[in-house]
């Protein structure tokens, strides 16, 4: 033991994880250093603290939820989508119909990814509207970031 | 006298004690005992430029907490001007763009739910991370403990808090892919605890605002999927498991997905029987780890697609590439 009990050591105290011999030398030292005495009693209130509040349930994207408690991912995705979008010239209007209706009696081959990423970011405790920046056809530095990542594969 | 008091005190620091890592996880995740307000800091690195430079991205925030659940959080602009504005009621969210003055209201997702199995998930927390306890440099000026999450296994991600030791606020997250230039960092340069902050400040509702619907499915136990034609396994490599699932309509399709969580973060796993659309700029050339699909990125991390018969999948997680790759051959191998 130097000067004072080591951190971890007045815990284990507390804790009642410390064999005879080091609860006595504890003991000794406690009786005689009150800086020891005043982090003992202060490490014991903020165990009460902790022992009164009920268990936290913790989130299963638990990584996510402490990131973002500071920085929440809002529901930017509806704020900055377009209203409504309004052809121009008669021409234009009637390219609109003709693909609106061929929309309607036609399946569409594939599946659309936004409402998967808003179901995976629900899930994750976020809001149910992903932020824009989707699939990197708005930012082309998140392709880079997958670029990247192959590159140093090995290391794990 | 009071040179006896500060020495004192300074040998005091050098032995002060550790609570447990279960005890700050529990500190750091209560609601605040008191309001507070300041400005973070998020810096973000995102792999690397061509001239192998490392890309950053950085954004800085006002916020105020005010017990039990209301937050307000501001974008600022470079000359620290307000750009967005979002404020939290603990079941409500308002979201502003202060350039065009658009609102829209939305339910926070998960808002009074409760979590039936509490020591299941810290279980498999223990089993796939560890977690150690320790001192740091002050953050804001505020002296902290420091909570890390190491994964045990590898291709995941390292998460560290920094932790107030008077408010037990979280003053600092890292969350950040070992050797690998892909890490973001939040931190609060500025921490008033005790602020006085006035209600008007937390209102959600606004009368021009757009309410947005937020009604997720009902999650769905394996069995459930399974039911419904659902071929995916209770757990994946990396220690993640089947947390719930749930049944959505796209465009006709049903699509099956299947949540997994590995205590610290969650995967998606969807199952179609029609491909996903995934823009063609946003895929990724296949690197030292060949996948069994397309790579793609997306603010919702990583997005790997692949077909096996009939089905088609979709994978959505931050884990490394190589590990998505050992997780689509399960899936494969749980047919």
């Amino acid at each position: 033991m130097n000067e004072h009990i080591e951190g971890v050591e007045l815990s284990s105290l507390i804790d009642g994880a410390l064999d005879a011999a080091a609860r006595a030398r504890a003991a000794a030292h406690l009786s005689a250093c009150a800086p020891c005495r005043a982090e003992l009693e202060s490490l014991r209130a903020f165990k009460r603290l902790a022992a009164d509040a009920p268990r936290r349930a913790l989130p299963a994207d638990l990584a996510l939820r402490l990131e973002r408690r500071h920085v929440a991912a809002p529901p930017w995705a509806l704020l900055t989508r377009p209203r409504v979008w309004a052809p121009a010239g008669a021409l234009a209007a009637a390219a609109l119909a003709a693909a609106l209706w061929l929309r309607s009696t036609q399946a569409p081959a594939e599946l659309p990814l936004e409402p998967l990423v808003a179901a995976h970011e629900a899930a994750a405790g976020q809001t149910l509207t992903p932020e824009p920046v989707l699939v990197a056809s708005a930012d082309a530095d998140s392709a880079a970031l997958l670029a990247d990542d192959g590159a140093g594969g090995s290391a794990e | 006298m009071l040179a006896l008091a500060l020495a004192l005190a300074a040998l005091g620091t050098s032995a002060r004690a550790l609570p447990s890592a279960d005890e700050l996880l529990d500190s750091a995740l209560a609601a605040p005992a008191a309001a507070y307000r300041g400005r973070v800091l998020v810096v973000q690195w995102y792999g690397r430029a061509p001239d192998g430079s490392l890309r950053t991205r950085a954004s800085e925030l006002a916020v105020a907490v005010k017990p039990p659940d209301r937050v307000r959080r501001e974008l600022l602009a470079p000359d620290g001007s307000v750009e967005r504005v979002l404020v939290s009621d603990g079941s409500r969210e308002r979201a502003t763009l202060c350039r065009t003055g658009r609102t829209v209201v939305a339910q926070v997702p998960g808002a009074g739910e409760t979590d039936a199995a509490p020591e299941a998930r810290r279980e498999i927390l223990r089993r796939n991370y560890e977690l150690i306890v320790g001192t740091a440099a002050p953050v804001a000026g505020r002296e902290v403990w420091r909570l890390s999450f190491v994964p045990k296994s590898a291709g995941k991600a390292r998460l560290a808090l920094w932790i107030d030791k008077d408010s037990k606020t979280i003053l600092r997250v890292k969350r950040w892919l070992p050797g690998r230039p892909f890490a973001r960092d939040s931190q609060f340069l500025v921490f008033e605890p005790g602020a006085e902050l006035d209600d008007s400040l937390f209102r959600v509702d606004a009368a021009t605002a757009e309410i947005a619907a937020a009604h997720p499915p009902s999650p769905l136990t394996m069995a459930e999927l399974r039911a419904k034609g659902a071929a995916m396994p209770e757990g994946l490599p990396g220690g993640f498991a089947f947390e719930s699932g749930a049944a959505l309509k796209v465009r006709g399709s049903v699509v099956l997905q299947a949540r997994y969580t590995d205590g610290l973060s969650t995967l998606s796993l969807f199952q179609t029987d029609r491909p996903v659309h995934l823009p063609k700029n946003a895929s990724v050339p296949a690197g030292r780890n060949p996948l069994p699909g397309p790579l793609s990125a997306s603010a919702a991390g990583k997005i790997m697609q692949w077909r096996s018969g009939r089905r088609h999948f979709v994978m959505m997680s931050d884990v490394s590439r190589a590990l998505m790759g050992k997780i689509a051959a399960a899936v494969a191998a749980a047919r």
